[in-house]
């Protein structure tokens, strides 16, 4: 039935179209054909063909960057040299999912709700301090009626529907929230901005000016949209010396990021330990939570 | 103290108040102390300034003046025995400063001319450079790759073609492919190689000027005492030295690390080699588009599929362009073409049309047309021949022959 309705649709809608577009001539317009589109052989509907002139389905048909794999190669480089030491491999759903916005979105404003203070309080007309005596007699004073001064249209009186502190946070799946972290890892893989770096990484010196430099070399700083530093516990020099680098990045413990966190910056600058830290525990969506019978 | 308002106070009072205040009071002490009492603007200035010392209150009630003669603090001077101390010291200061100035020779200020402007003026104060001038200098960052990242595409091509002539010639000679960046890059000798696929691998064709012994020489680290220019190396320097050191520890490490460390002779050819003039090139003004042209094409079909000479060929080339390539073009190229195809991307165009005619997907269309300017109905016109009868008839009539809209309106189009 539904098909049906929407054959008959799709069919309106051309002699419609061909009315309109067709040219202008009154004389072609009164030999257009009309109701013998009825019963013309069926198209397809359109949704193919612009499926068919969709640019980047023709650019990634033959891409093999869009090939599935089952696992993505993953360069380690030694920290502040940046030289390349070797290739590890990554689950494809570790690091190489599509783009989800939707999913992002849902991941951030959860975070977002999540970390919300809801301490904003407000006293109503019960709990403000003072004596409940009328104001002034009920009549005879030329005046409005008042009863006493905590009333909420006086000044300094109560707040009818103030705020009062509260939860803000919202549910979110675990094994979406799972994946929006995955997914967020991966749109940094797919851009090249997930650079990993060897376990142990830190510098030699904790002076701001020196890691100033080495976001220069390696063109991490602010003119190229500055740097996440990502490490997977508390390195001192690395720490003091990017603490007063703001402009150029920020430096955060794995226990400290969220997916806002990873989407922000230029880049996402990362110890491989603190990297295996989050897919392994983010991923609940693919590991089995079923306990084995044995 | 309570003050009390008065309304019609004597200026006399006021007069004798002031009086009172000199050094030689001619005023009765009654006078004195009656003028005092009345007084409040005294007090007020007293409190205005500080806190009055209780004694000085004492002293102020008993004479009966802000202004009591005697010492200023009666009480808490210092002793003779300090005061006489204290400026034997302040004369033995000023004698010691008289003979310092006597022993100076004094300028000859005949010839002196204040200065307008404050530059070449010495500064001083202030600690603002001494980090920059001594602390920068001894703890300057070294990457891997250089600092300045290559530009030129034909330039990125040949470096290309040379990380990939190296890998192999590493691989031909049986050595491990992990010190491919064990030296700094020196002269580039693979100009002439020729590399190309073949059913067991790949062939190398050498030329006389760049051997395989050649190649791989100058892959190896330098010697000892090609690098004894070196001088005291700091201890950080080498600490450095030693954790960027990736080789097997059997490999003499200490002067391929510290040949990195130092710019030395090597390292300036590197330089010269950078420069779009290569020494070796120089001789027949061979510019790199015309080298990169000159190689058998074919060396772009090389598989990358082997991981370790993938990763080699990437490392090196990073090492040589300063570009950093990323995973996700890495993990793709299959062939040599799949990774110069990440490195040199055509410019991108500037306006949409070339952007449009590019896609070949769009020119192949048969109904569809690309038009670097909006299609006006005078464009119509022409097309069909129409347009210079118009132009014509308009000019005979003296209408301007400009505008098309009216001709627009005319045939029901609005443009």
């Amino acid at each position: 039935m539904a098909s049906k309705g929407l054959q008959s649709f799709s069919r309106s809608l051309k002699t419609l179209r061909a009315l309109n577009t067709g040219s202008k001539d009154p004389l072609t317009q009164c030999l257009a054909p009309r109701l013998s589109r009825s019963m013309a052989t069926e198209t397809s509907l359109p949704s193919q063909t612009s499926r068919e002139y969709d640019p980047t389905f023709l650019q990634t048909a033959t891409d093999p960057a869009f090939e599935i794999q089952d696992s993505v190669l993953t360069t380690i480089y030694k920290f502040p040299t940046m030289e390349p030491i070797r290739f590890e491999s990554y689950a494809s759903k570790h690091l190489h999912l599509p783009l989800r916005r939707d999913i992002l979105h849902r991941a951030v404003i959860f975070e977002g709700d999540f970390t919300r203070q809801g301490t904003a309080s407000t006293k109503t007309r019960w709990e403000i301090h003072g004596s409940h005596r009328k104001i002034r007699p009920q009549k005879g004073m030329g005046m409005s009626r008042l009863g006493t001064k905590q009333s909420p249209m006086l000044k300094g009186g109560g707040k009818s529907f103030g705020p009062h502190p509260r939860d803000f946070a919202t549910a979110l799946p675990k094994k979406m929230y799972d994946l929006a972290w995955r997914t967020a890892l991966s749109w940094r893989y797919r851009r090249g901005e997930l650079i990993v770096c060897e376990d142990g990484m830190d510098i030699e010196y904790p002076k701001t000016r020196f890691v100033k430099q080495i976001f220069e070399h390696n063109h991490w700083g602010r003119e190229d949209g500055r740097s996440l530093v990502i490490t997977g516990s508390f390195k001192k020099n690395l720490f003091r010396a990017l603490r007063h680098a703001g402009e150029d990045g920020r430096i955060q413990m794995v226990r400290e990021v969220d997916v806002k966190d990873l989407l922000e910056l230029g880049r996402v600058i990362i110890e491989k330990r603190a990297l295996d830290e989050i897919l392994n525990e983010h991923q609940s969506d693919l590991v089995s939570q079923v306990r084995s019978a044995v | 103290m309570r003050r009390i308002a008065r309304s019609g106070r004597s200026i006399d009072l006021l007069r004798a108040r002031a009086t009172a205040q000199t050094p030689s009071p001619y005023l009765c002490s009654a006078c004195k102390h009656q003028a005092t009492s009345f007084s409040t603007s005294s007090i007020r200035a007293a409190r205005k300034n500080g806190k009055v010392p209780f004694t000085e209150k004492i002293r102020q009630r008993i004479w009966g003046t802000d202004r009591p003669p005697g010492q200023e603090d009666p009480y808490g001077d210092k002793s003779v025995f300090d005061k006489t101390k204290e400026r034997a010291k302040i004369e033995e200061a000023e004698e010691r400063e008289e003979q310092l100035v006597a022993s100076k020779p004094k300028p000859d200020l005949s010839t002196y001319e204040p200065a307008s402007t404050w530059d070449g003026l010495e500064k001083v104060g202030g600690f603002g450079s001494w980090w920059k001038e001594n602390w920068d200098p001894d703890h300057q960052f070294k990457g891997f790759l250089p600092a300045e990242v290559m530009k030129d595409s034909d330039e990125v091509t040949a470096a290309l073609h040379r990380a990939i002539v190296e890998v192999y010639a590493l691989q031909q000679a049986g050595l491990p492919l992990q010190d491919i960046s064990a030296a700094v890059p020196g002269v580039d000798l693979t100009h002439e190689v020729q590399i190309s696929p073949s059913a067991s691998g790949v062939t190398l064709q050498f030329s006389e000027e760049a051997s395989l012994e050649q190649i791989v020489q100058s892959l190896t680290p330098a010697v000892e005492d090609e690098t004894a220019v070196k001088e005291h190396p700091t201890e950080s320097e080498e600490d450095v030295a030693a954790d960027r050191s990736t080789i097997d520890p059997l490999h003499p490490k200490v002067d391929e690390t510290a040949e990195k460390e130092n710019p030395t002779e090597s390292e300036e050819d590197v330089a010269a080699d950078r420069s779009t003039v290569d020494p070796l090139a120089d001789s027949t003004q061979m510019t790199y588009d015309e080298l990169v042209a000159s190689w058998d094409p074919s060396w772009l079909q090389i598989s990358l599929e082997d991981p370790e000479v993938k990763f080699a060929v990437m490392k090196r080339t990073m090492q040589l362009t300063g570009l950093r390539i990323p995973d996700a073009a890495i993990m793709p190229a299959k062939t040599v073409k799949g990774l110069l195809a990440h490195l040199v991307k055509p410019p991108k165009p500037r306006k949409l049309v070339d952007a449009l005619q590019q896609k070949e997907e769009l020119m192949n269309i048969p109904n569809v047309n690309i038009y670097a300017k909006r299609v006006t109905p005078i464009d119509k016109h022409k097309r069909v021949g129409r347009w210079k009868v118009i132009e014509k008839e308009l000019e005979e009539r003296g209408l301007p022959v400009t505008g098309h809209e009216g001709q627009a309106h005319a045939y029901g189009d609005y443009r």
